[in-house]
């Protein structure tokens, strides 16, 4: 799938991008260097690819970046660079950064632009792929975080309790109120929800129908008020009462629930979205990449980081130092972890382009 | 005023010396030809070029025969002309007020009617999104008065998207009509009435005819505006709202496919090039370009 | 009959009032919208604060993306003025048949829908190797600003008295001192006007920042579009407060000034 996109992109020159993107990234607007005093060893560094703003930067900063600056003496250079220059200069063999953070679906194309190196995972002394589980210790993803797309509405419309399933989301009659759905816009629309609605099993959701998933959606077509384009709406949708039900990515329903409000949510049959790390190739510190990752994915990490934001670890060592109340907004939580199931990013890398035509034909109708 | 602005006639030369006046031109033109025309020529290219690398059109018949995609322009084409009416409707009166206005009056007016523009039009569209919902201001003030049918669905439908264009396009139109209206000359309007005319007879045959260049050039900007426009129908449409500039979008930013936005792009550009053609036809360019 | 005709204008002042108190009216409501303390919006906020001030001004990300728009509206206005004035001068003075063509071809960029300007910037942008680097996007605003500046100084051209200019070449006057002494001043009104036209369209312009931008250079209106979609809180009304509140006090000194220009100057022509 990124081949085909980097080849329709002709007209790029890598090396002359590359060029200007190392040069363009020494302009200090948006990359922060984080300083420690402990630092005597001499100038070991690690350069980061990562988002430095908002609730996430905030809480990257605090749980890991700056722990693990005392902890190793290694300065963390973090930047919020594209995919695209990301691929040109591994590929030109002096890649930008050497650890990548972002989703999955992300890194599924760097991977497929073979701009990642293998993980060593015989180098990590703070966890197990057991800890983690096999799917979360691929070849050159290591999954560390999850988020989870969850059945949210508000309490006040469903006094005798919300839906607990996407069949029941679907069933207008049972419960009436205003919906919304995820549209086709910044987000995909949740295809393997309709499937679960439609009665497909969560075993057999991928490789998607897309043409199934669209005909479900279009069953509840008319009696849905809204199909919204990105997370942002989703929560002020809910929070100005425009909609009483929709599915909503559980760090945006949380926050309004902590603030107090009468929201709720139901975890069954949640779709789980991983966010992970990789190497890049012919990342200049290895070895320091390594040592972060090893570090970002030890128990003490896990927890410190899911206790400031709500995405679910993946070590499930961490649990043992959650509190329970922290522990109840979790995704990975194993009281309901396996209620949910976690989305195949690798389809969708492959299958974008083909379910943005298809949504478009649908939507015209 | 000199003679030369009140007949719309070019003053002579004299501001500079003929090849002065040439070189200005030419480096005119090479920035024009540099950047603008020759990436428009590139996006011909483009959509031009099929999968294998060679020249066919092949990929724009694609893109033309594709249900989707036609439900799309024409989508496009109705909201992009309603919403042109629509502000016409509304701006014809308030902009007759208007051009009649003087001194802090006018200014005020006029000031109010440059606002909106300093403000990011999608700030704007969002507030919208506020005002309109089901438990919004509007609705709220209606449901208290017993409208009904209130709550109104005012939000993720065509409506949604024409109250959201036109509030956003209001201001072009205005300025339009109140260019053109100031220019009535107050003389023809007495002139009419003193050979006995009645109001009535005096728009349809005086005001009006007057005021066309405005009309159509306020027209043919905000089709044509309305017709590229992509933050409000993505923001305050539904699904079945889709209009074409969104599309582009999608494939630059999240498809990566220059091609098929290239494809789109040259289809906008001959639909807009054919709607101009037509009104400076029909209206004349001369009045067209001095109505703006 | 004088009742009537007074009856309807005081309708059609009233309609004015109205249609003019709704287009302000949005932007009235951005102000408490931006007092509130929830992180999600409201036209009326339940709970007062001044927190999102707090982040919006003590924020680097909404700092530079405040000082890459001025960078390129900047750059993209000094650009639209002067290719305007070019244009605009060919316009006003050129008699040949192809004065028709050289207009079509000045307002072209406006012609063209905004989308279709952003694609075609982009290429160029790639094709230049500038990779989305701020020149690309001043030049890509430039190009939407330049119909407006040629316009506006066009008809500011226009306006000079043809004798004034003939007086002062039969006073000796070569074409240069015509024009920096009679020309430049008399068309000063236009020019500036012009600039602050392209500059209000270049800061504001959405659609090639988005398609040129990268995490390291956002300007502004990107950077509230992906307020908008990402984190939908007050501070993106705190932006736009600002904003109307810096074009503002721009008003009221260009209104300052040229009151005192009235005043001092009595009796030269106006553009």
């Amino acid at each position: 799938m990124a081949s085909k996109i980097l080849s329709s992109t002709t007209l790029l020159n890598p090396t002359r991008r590359s060029l200007l993107k190392a040069s363009a990234i020494a302009f200090p607007t948006a990359a922060i260097l984080t300083h420690t005093r402990a630092a005597s060893a001499a100038d070991q560094k690690i350069v980061v690819r990562t988002t430095s703003g908002g609730t996430y930067g905030e809480a990257m900063e605090k749980a890991i970046f700056a722990p693990f600056t005392e902890a190793t003496g290694i300065r963390v250079e973090k930047t919020p660079a594209d995919m695209a220059p990301l691929i040109a200069s591994a590929k030109a063999g002096r890649p930008l950064v050497d650890l990548v953070d972002t989703s999955e679906g992300l890194l599924q194309t760097l991977a497929a632009a073979d701009a990642l190196a293998t993980v060593e995972y015989d180098r990590f002394k703070l966890f197990k792929i057991d800890d983690i589980g096999k799917d979360a210790a691929q070849e050159k993803i290591v999954r560390r975080m999850v988020y989870a797309r969850v059945l949210g509405y508000r309490k006040s419309v469903f006094p005798n309790g919300g839906p607990t399933s996407w069949a029941e989301f679907w069933d207008i009659k049972k419960f009436p109120a205003v919906r919304a759905l995820c549209g086709l816009q910044l987000n995909m629309p949740d295809l393997e929800f309709a499937l679960l609605a439609d009665g497909v099993g969560k075993s057999d959701l991928y490789p998607v129908d897309i043409k199934r998933a669209l005909a479900s959606y279009g069953k509840i077509r008319a009696d849905v008020h809204t199909f919204y384009g990105t997370d942002a709406i989703s929560a002020s949708l809910l929070s100005t009462g425009e909609v009483d039900l929709e599915p909503i990515a559980n760090g945006r329903i949380q926050p309004m629930i902590d603030e107090g409000g009468d929201y709720a949510f139901d975890w069954n049959e949640h779709m789980k979205v991983p966010s992970g790390y990789s190497i890049l190739k012919g990342a200049a510190n290895l070895e320091n990449a390594h040592k972060f990752i090893d570090y970002a994915l030890s128990s003490e990490a896990q927890a410190r980081f899911a206790t400031l934001i709500p995405y679910g670890p993946v070590n499930k060592n961490a649990f043992a130092s959650i509190s329970d109340d922290v522990a109840m907004k979790l995704p990975t939580n194993p009281k309901w972890s396996d209620k949910g199931f976690v989305q195949n990013t690798a389809w969708w890398g492959e299958n974008t382009a083909a379910v943005t035509n298809a949504w478009n034909e649908w939507a015209a109708n | 005023m000199s003679v030369a602005s009140r007949t719309g006639q070019p003053a002579a030369s004299g501001f500079m010396s003929q090849g002065r006046q040439f070189v200005g031109l030419a480096i005119l033109l090479a920035f024009l030809s540099v950047f603008f025309l020759y990436p428009l020529v590139e996006i011909l290219v483009l959509s031009v070029i099929d999968a294998e690398g060679s020249l066919s059109l092949q990929p724009l018949y694609k893109l033309l025969t594709n249900a989707g995609i036609q439900s799309i322009l024409l989508q496009t084409a109705v909201t992009s002309v309603t919403v042109a009416f629509t502000c016409l409707v509304i701006a014809y009166p308030a902009a007759a007020c208007l051009a009649r206005l003087e001194g802090w009056k006018a200014t005020l007016g006029n000031i109010i009617i440059l606002f909106p523009f300093l403000t990011s039009s999608l700030v704007r569209t969002f507030v919208f999104i506020v005002l309109l919902g089901r438990n919004g201001m509007l609705n709220q003030f209606l449901v208290s008065i017993g409208v009904p049918g209130a709550p109104w669905k005012l939000l993720f439908n065509q409506t949604g998207v024409i109250i959201g264009m036109t509030y956003v396009l209001l201001p072009y139109m205005l300025l339009s009509l109140v260019g053109s209206m100031k220019r009535v000359d107050a003389r023809l309007i007495d002139a009419a009435r003193s050979l006995g005319a009645g109001r009535v007879t005096i728009f349809f045959t005086v005001y009006l005819p007057l005021t066309a260049p405005g009309v159509a050039a306020g027209l043919v900007i905000t089709t044509i505006l309305a017709f590229g426009y992509f933050v409000t129908p993505a923001l305050m449409g539904g699904p079945a709202q889709v209009m074409i500039a969104q599309l582009v979008e999608q494939q630059v930013v999240i498809m990566f496919n220059l091609s098929q936005a290239a494809g789109l792009s040259i289809i906008m550009l001959v639909i807009v090039g054919v709607a101009y053609a037509v009104a400076a036809r029909w209206l004349g360019i001369a009045r067209l370009m001095r109505a703006g | 009959m004088s009742e009537r005709k007074d009856l309807g204008r005081a309708a059609q002042s009233a309609y004015l009032v109205v249609v003019l108190f709704l287009l302000i009216f949005p932007l009235l409501v951005l102000i408490p919208m931006s007092l509130g303390s929830s992180t999600t919006i409201a036209a009326i906020p339940q709970q007062w604060s001044l927190r999102w001030y707090d982040e919006v001004l003590g924020s680097p990300e909404w700092r530079s993306a405040f000082g890459w728009s001025m960078l390129t509206a900047t750059a993209a206005s000094i650009i639209s003025t002067s290719m305007g004035y070019l244009g605009a001068a060919a316009m006003v003075r050129s008699k040949s048949r192809l004065q028709p063509l050289l207009q079509i071809l000045i307002l072209s960029p406006m012609m063209v829908p905004a989308v279709v300007v952003a694609l075609a910037t982009y290429l160029l942008s790639t094709s230049l190797g500038l990779d989305g680097g701020w020149v690309a996007i001043s030049i890509g605003q430039s190009l939407l600003g330049l119909p407006v500046a040629a316009l506006v100084i066009a008809a500011s051209l226009r306006g000079i008295d043809e004798t004034l200019l003939r007086a002062a070449v039969s006073l000796g006057a070569r074409d240069r001192q015509v024009f920096l002494t009679v020309v430049l001043p008399m068309a000063l009104h236009g020019i500036l006007s012009a600039f602050g036209l392209s500059f209000l369209i270049a800061f504001d312009e959405v659609l090639i920042a988005i398609f040129l931008t990268t995490p390291s250079l956002q300007t502004l209106p990107v950077r509230i579009y992906q307020a908008v979609t990402y984190e939908l809180t007050p501070a993106v009304a705190v932006v736009s407060v600002l904003l109307m509140a810096i074009v503002c006090a721009g008003m009221i000194i260009g209104g300052l000034y040229n009151w005192a220009m009235k005043r001092m100057v009595p009796a030269t022509s106006q553009s």
